[in-house]
């Protein structure tokens, strides 16, 4: 907690919304092949990536996470057909409600990533880590709470 | 003496009732000095009835409750949710007779015009089977928002001061006819999404569901902030919602039957082309 104040030692936690059949499957390989990636991910296993409610990004957020990704398969490879359609535009619109209320937009990641992009995978990882340790902490409850 | 509108108001709702035609007209009349919304079930009571600059509320939020066939007064906000009730099928259209009346913008007590009619684009009817009284002209392009010039740390402290000041009582989604939900996750006990006896946070989260549940719903009718009793401009983050939903996915809601809900819909080439927009910009 301590370490979380000061930029240099801080270390975003970031709640990974992954769907069964493709990201799951992918940050599965990514650890099976060796691939190193930071462990500041931590992974919710959903059926779809449909299936993550805009509440779930936003309580995540208010419970102390720094960022929230979400990974579907590939447009046109949902294994239910047309979830990630919908995923899709219901996260584009959350984007943009979270940045009107204040909450940097880069905080949320929405990425299509195969069963078979472990190595992508992993580059996701470092990346969105990267940016989250360049914005700091987000601190949302307490930023709510004391005004700060 | 009221005005021809009001005049021909009663003469419709009148003819209405004794013809059978409805068992119930929907519509405002005086209480004090306050209108209120009233229920007239005989064309004896029909004097009543008033049409002025007081008459703010949104009456679409009863329909779901009435029974049998009903005649309401619908400014354009009220169509707009009325239109919103049909596509979720909450209402049968044939159950309802809408008496169109155009809005020139409801005033407060003081006489000082609401925010919400003040940047109102819509003030005529959508929908209706008869039209009482004028057209009016309606604006072209929405305000500006000022708060879009804060930084983000700025809004998150403007949004968490507002939000500190919500005692959770609700009447924000009592009164919004777009909230029919049987179960509102506000309220859910297991799990319990919003802690009642939690933080500010609590509110902060609530406030920012609530607002997601507006995307592709809300009519901008602006009753949740004259029902709010502690001022919080929810309009302004509602109406953010509306804009954005219409930018990405050009639909306004209340506008059109046909019009899918924007997000049980898609399209793939545009939606593929307006993601890569949006991370451009967002990331
Ligand atoms: S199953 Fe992967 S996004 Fe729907």
């Amino acid at each position: 907690m301590e370490a979380k104040n000061k930029k240099d030692g801080f270390e975003p936690r970031i709640v990974g919304f992954l769907c069964n059949w493709c990201s799951y499957a992918g940050a599965d390989l990514a650890g099976t092949s060796r691939i190193e990636y930071p462990p500041n991910l931590r992974a919710v296993r959903v059926m779809c990536s449909s299936r993550v409610n805009p509440l779930f990004v936003l309580k995540a957020f208010q419970e102390g996470a720094d960022g929230v990704f979400i990974g579907g398969c590939h447009p046109q490879d949902c294994h239910y057909m047309e979830g990630n359609y919908y995923a899709r535009r219901r996260f584009m619109l959350l984007k943009r409600l979270i940045e009107y209320m204040g909450i940097n937009p880069g905080r949320l990641r929405v990425e299509w990533v195969s069963a078979s992009e472990g190595d992508r995978f992993a580059k996701i990882v470092r990346e969105f880590t990267g940016d989250l340790k360049r914005l700091g902490p987000l601190d949302l409850r307490e930023r709510v709470c004391d005004g700060i | 003496m009221g005005s021809d509108t009001e005049n021909a108001l009663k003469r419709e709702a009148r003819n209405l009732l004794k013809k059978g035609d409805v068992d119930l007209v929907l519509g405002y009349c005086m209480e004090g000095d306050n209108v209120i919304p009233c229920f007239i079930s005989s064309p004896g009571e029909v004097d009543g009835l008033v049409w002025n600059n007081r008459c703010k509320n949104n009456l679409a939020v009863y329909l779901r409750e009435l029974e049998g066939r009903v005649a309401v007064v619908a400014k354009g906000c009220d169509s707009r949710a009325i239109v919103e009730l049909l596509k979720a099928k909450q209402v049968e259209r044939e159950d309802l007779i809408i008496l169109g009346v155009s809005c020139r913008g409801m005033v407060d007590k003081e006489g000082e015009e609401y925010g919400s009619c003040r940047v109102c684009l819509h003030r005529n009817p959508v929908v209706y089977d008869l039209f009482v009284g004028e057209k009016v002209s309606e604006r072209e392009e929405r305000d500006v928002d000022e708060l879009e010039s804060l930084s983000l740390r700025e809004r998150l402290e403007f949004w968490s001061k507002q939000f500190r000041k919500c005692i959770n009582c609700l009447a924000c989604r009592n009164v919004c006819p777009m909230c029919f939900c049987e179960e509102c996750v506000l309220e859910k006990k297991d799990p319990e999404w919003i802690t009642r006896a939690g933080d500010a946070s609590n509110l902060f989260l609530l406030h920012a569901i609530k607002a997601t549940h507006m995307a592709g719903r809300c009519v901008e009718c602006g009753e949740c902030e004259r029902a709010c009793p502690v001022d919080i401009p929810l309009m302004h983050l509602y109406s953010r919602v509306c804009r954005d939903v219409e930018e990405l996915f050009g639909v306004e809601s209340g506008m059109n039957l046909e019009d899918k809900p924007p997000l049980a819909a898609f399209d793939l080439e545009r939606d593929a082309m307006l993601e890569e927009n949006e991370k451009n910009k967002r990331g």
